[in-house]
């Protein structure tokens, strides 16, 4: 009888493993070549106001010292420009399936994270509340469904899906007004956002042309196209200026 | 000496009525400028569920729910206060068309009620947040207009009616300018949730104040036969000026609440008192003086 669950449990282990490899290759790139990029902003930054989070008690508890607003710019020292959103716009081919593994847009502190993010065409989108207090989440895609869900408890987890590409889907809560967030859904692996030090790195490219395009929410789109081989790593400079 | 005790309590009844119908017209402007706040703070979808507020009848306050659920529970407390208002007149008022009217005014403010819920489960679709604001300014001239014609002396200013020289004139005058002011708070309600529409607002507003101003005029040189009626005309012109100023303020800074809400506001006087005017001016110029109970109760 032991021996009977011993192997079943053993037979359920193994199925889950197979599963798990058999899912894999659908999130995997195709290539080698990396289109690696360095973002700046030129001129003077706009200034970062320190966000009233007065309306609701738990979010101010949140935060020690004020929170600067994200939605101006943010710039760093040398002019880094983070938070750009860049993807290969057209040259790659669509992805076969999506990935299963959720990507994740996280309340916590009254704040958006990340504030920018990428995410493929049907691919689960987890939206976590983990502060103490109410939001909603106002999706505002113009080609895909919008949606307006009540998340009033922490913990609270709600998984949705684009199902096609957009750039950007706005994201808002309305209990909050300094909250937003947007999402570049696109039907392909190659995109990344720009970090603190204004770099990007999109990987396992195919090699070919490829026409990419950077998104900023206050300075707008720009687009660059060149062409990589199999296992080159390109570097890109982009530079955005006020508008 | 019984007779007359009898319609000393009669007035005394009517009198409570108007009163009450008063205050639930003050209630509803109160819930306009709620619902004007909504708008302004861009807070409609902050809760998104309905008729419960995140499966709650009262939940936190904070943030931009403070504004959705306050116009909620504002809109309830007005949706009760013209439920009550209705029976009320049923019950006491003698002219058929007032007891219509208020129960009209009921039916309007539940309708109200569903468009609010259905903006919202909608996510705020354009055309129905429009159809919510021009009904909220119905509800509104309703109510107003169940304010005015319940005051115990009202019946009584039909009787020295007199029919005046350039009635026709006067009479689409008057209809003009509420008819412009409709057209206004429609136009305000577009902009506000669409964002165009931005130069109809303007001209109609200087074609509504050309109006008003003539019909002022034409009314001053009648007053004597129309008294009480220059007052509500002073009042369309004065508010209107009030009201280019806050719109001119308005265009200049688009993110001020405060300003976004009393244009708003004072755009729901403007047309209450502009549907007054054109219902005076209906009713005194050019109608046969009224002198029997039966002429008076069919008379509006
Ligand atoms: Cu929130």
């Amino acid at each position: 009888m032991k021996r009977l669950q011993f192997a079943a449990l053993i037979g359920m282990g193994l199925i889950l493993v197979g599963a798990g490899i058999a899912r894999q290759p659908e999130a995997q790139a195709e290539g080698s070549a990396t289109i690696k990029g360095s973002i700046h902003f030129s001129g003077t930054a706009p200034t970062r106001e320190p966000v009233k989070m007065n309306a609701d008690p738990v979010c101010q508890q949140q935060h020690s010292s004020p929170v600067l607003s994200e939605e101006a710019a943010v710039v760093g020292p040398e002019g880094e420009l983070k938070n750009v959103f860049v993807h290969v716009k057209s040259g790659a081919s669509p992805a076969a399936s999506a990935p299963t593994q959720p990507v994740t847009l996280d309340q916590n502190g009254c704040w958006y994270t990340p504030h920018v993010f990428g995410i493929q065409a049907n691919q689960p989108l987890e939206i976590v509340n983990s502060d103490a207090t109410l939001h909603n989440v106002n999706a505002k895609p113009t080609t895909n469904q919008p949606f307006n869900i009540a998340q009033p408890v922490k913990g609270m987890k709600t998984t949705k899906k684009f199902t096609k590409p957009e750039i950007m889907v706005k994201f808002k809560c309305n209990v909050h007004p300094w909250m937003s967030a947007y999402a570049g859904v696109v039907n392909h692996p190659y995109f990344a956002v720009s970090d603190e030090q204004g770099a990007f790195s999109i990987t396992g490219l195919p090699a070919g042309t490829y026409e990419l395009e950077a998104w900023h929410e206050k300075f707008g789109t720009q687009t660059q196209t060149l062409t990589v081989a199999e296992g080159e790593t390109k570097q890109t400079e982009w530079s955005f200026r006020a508008q | 000496m019984f007779v007359g005790a009898t319609m000393f309590a009669s007035d005394r009844s009517a009198l409570r009525l108007h009163r009450y119908a008063m205050l639930t017209a003050s209630a509803t402007f109160l819930l306009l400028i709620a619902g004007g706040l909504v708008t302004s703070t861009d807070s409609g979808l902050a809760v998104p569920d309905w008729p419960l507020s995140y499966g709650m009848l009262f939940p936190p306050m904070v943030g931009g729910i403070f504004y959705e659920h306050g116009h909620r529970m504002i809109a309830g407390v007005v949706g009760i206060l013209i439920g009550v208002l209705a029976v009320w007149t049923r019950k006491t008022e003698k002219r058929i068309w007032v007891r219509r009217l208020a129960a009209f005014a009921f039916a309007a403010v539940l309708a109200q009620a569903l468009l609010g819920g259905l903006t919202v489960l909608l996510l705020l679709p354009p055309q129905i947040s429009i159809a919510h604001a021009c009904l909220g300014q119905t509800v509104f001239c309703l109510v107003v207009g169940l304010a005015w014609c319940t005051h115990p002396g009202w019946s009584a200013t039909l009787a020295t009616a007199r029919p005046i020289g350039g009635s026709f004139f006067l009479r689409f005058l008057a209809m003009a300018v509420a008819i412009l002011a409709a057209t206004q708070l429609f136009l305000g309600a577009v902009i506000r949730h669409t964002g165009i529409a931005v130069v109809p607002h303007m001209i109609v507003a200087l074609c509504l104040l050309m109006t008003s101003v003539i019909c002022l005029w034409q009314v001053l040189k009648r007053r004597a036969s129309l008294p009480s009626v220059p007052s509500h005309a002073w009042r369309v012109v004065l508010l209107l000026g009030v009201q280019l100023t806050l719109g001119v303020m308005v265009f200049l800074n688009r993110s001020s609440v405060g300003l976004r809400t009393a244009h708003v506001a004072v755009g729901a006087l403007i047309l209450s008192q502009a549907v007054l005017l054109a219902w005076e001016v209906w009713r005194r110029a050019g109608s046969p003086s009224c002198e029997t109970d039966e002429c008076v109760s069919r008379a509006y």
